[in-house]
């Protein structure tokens, strides 16, 4: 996957990196291990000032059992460990109502494996029209 | 055990949490299947669970458990989540009154070797936990952790600069461990070419200069006499040390005290001696101050700031006399008196440089003439 994206402009690495960096902010608690297993695999290659961010990263995916909330049978991160950069939930709630209503090719186009990357990064506007 | 396959980390480690709250036995598929379930949130879980419970636990168990963690350290993010935990084990807010220091003792060298470089030992906390754990009566039991660390510095210096914080191993090795154990540790140290940990190094085998085997003195002195370039700033350290040992004293300037005037020390060291000594004793410019090697409260280098402070022919002039002005007190007062007035104009700029910096009023000097 990592050889089929580009290189990113800013960090010199292929865009997988970007979007797993993107993921760990996640709101899905699934999606942030799957994004910090990734990073953390593929660590040798990468670039310094992504290498910095192991640590950080880390942080970021050790989540308590309490900070999950349910919503609609999906469990999200209702405290977001960095409160600055969250989704607010007005923002997923058509998400949530889509998956509810079992409109699965949403995960699917987002991650083959149905794990919820980055789903909510898809732009409202699409999710307006399901 | 379906928990424990849960897709979300969270919940296992939260199952994992209340498995190992409960003393068990023969559970070894649980223990395999967490072996390779590198997540932080189980790492941190099951060093929880360690912590609070290591005391009821058979030393089957506890071996288990370490060895989980130690292979889950492999992974750079296990190492990070597993060090800003371990370096507070001696927190009782966090692993009680008497914590299991034998974690630290275990897991820090498996952890040291894959933590990523970005994980700074900076705030101090890791040295702080090692003298809390040779506190504690640990010894020899650290050489795994202290050889791991010297490692790390030895790998670091070849990128970044260390500071204080970073360097302070040597300390530790003298109080932890024996001769035999530390000693190619310590020459592991004195073999790197970085100037400011060199400095450091030799600033802290000065200080335990009585508790050092013949073996280590001899290495010390060694580096001391070695041709390089930034020789004249190891030695400073020893120039300026609260107590120089006079073997060391005696092979570098041929006296065992340095009981002398800041004349008659001008014209025993070279001026560039002099100079780096100087510099090395008031912390400045920087990286000088960062190692804290300065300030040793020598008797000779007090003396020698308060004559070039009132000297306005010597170089080091408004260097000394800044020097004063970062306390400012008899001694400045004393120092600027003695200028003669042709250099008060300088006595002047110096001072309306220090206040622009904030670091002093001269009004309220003046006002005290």
């Amino acid at each position: 996957m990592r050889s089929l994206l580009p290189l990113s402009d800013e960090t010199g690495a292929s865009e997988a990196f970007d979007v797993a960096s993107a993921g760990l902010r996640s709101i899905f608690p699934a999606t942030r291990d799957e994004s910090l297993a990734f990073v953390t695999n593929f660590a040798d290659e990468l670039p310094p000032e992504l290498s910095r961010q192991i640590p950080h990263w880390a942080e970021r995916a050790i989540i308590r059992l309490e900070d999950i909330d349910v919503s609609h049978g999906i469990g999200f991160i209702h405290k977001a460990l960095s409160w600055f950069d969250a989704e607010p939930l007005s923002a997923l709630r058509p998400y949530l109502d889509a998956l509810e209503m079992e409109r699965r090719w949403i995960s699917i186009w987002c991650c083959p494996n149905d794990c919820s990357l980055h789903c909510e990064t898809i732009p409202l506007k699409w999710a307006s029209k399901l | 055990m379906r928990f424990l396959a849960a897709d979300q980390a969270v919940i296992r480690a939260e199952a994992a949490r209340i498995w190992f709250r409960i003393p068990r036995n023969d559970d070894d598929v649980v223990i395999a299947k967490l072996m390779d379930d590198a997540v932080p949130s189980i790492a941190v879980a099951l060093l929880k669970q360690l912590g609070r419970h290591w005391s009821s636990m058979s030393n089957l168990r506890r071996t288990a458990l370490l060895d989980l963690l130690a292979n889950q350290a492999k992974s750079p993010a296990i190492a990070s989540v597993l060090f800003v935990r371990l370096v507070i084990i001696d927190r009782v807010e966090h692993f009680g009154e008497n914590p299991p220091y034998e974690l630290l003792t275990s897991l820090m060298p498996h952890v040291l070797q894959s933590l990523p470089a970005s994980i700074s030992f900076i705030d101090g906390r890791f040295a702080n936990v090692v003298e809390e754990a040779i506190r504690s009566g640990c010894r020899e039991e650290l050489l795994p952790l202290l050889r791991l660390w010297s490692e790390t510095i030895v790998k670091r210096l070849k990128s970044s600069q260390l500071s204080e914080f970073e360097l302070a191993i040597v300390d530790l090795l003298v109080e932890a461990l024996s001769v035999e154990s530390r000693g190619p540790i310590i020459e592991q140290l004195l073999s790197v070419n970085d100037t400011g940990a060199l400095m450091v190094f030799i600033s802290w085998l000065i200080k335990y200069w009585d508790e050092l085997a013949d073996v280590e003195r001899s290495a010390v002195l060694q580096k001391l006499l070695e041709p390089r370039g930034d020789q004249r700033w190891l030695r400073a350290v020893v120039l300026t040390s609260n107590a120089p040992p006079p073997t060391l004293l005696h092979a570098l300037v041929g006296r065992d005290k340095l009981d002398l005037t800041t004349a008659e020390g001008r014209h025993l060291l070279s001026e560039q001696q002099f100079d780096a000594a100087f510099y090395t004793y008031i912390g400045w410019p920087q990286p000088l101050w960062w190692y804290a090697t300065h300030h040793k409260g020598t008797k000779f280098w007090i003396k020698a700031v308060n004559d070039l402070a009132s000297d306005p022919a010597n170089p080091l002039f408004e260097v000394a006399l800044a020097e004063l002005m970062r306390n400012p007190g008899a001694d400045l007062l004393a120092a600027i008196q003695t200028v003669p007035d042709a250099a008060l104009n300088r006595v002047f700029d110096s001072l309306a440089a220090h206040s622009r910096s904030g670091k002093l009023y001269e009004r309220d000097l003046v006002s005290s003439f």
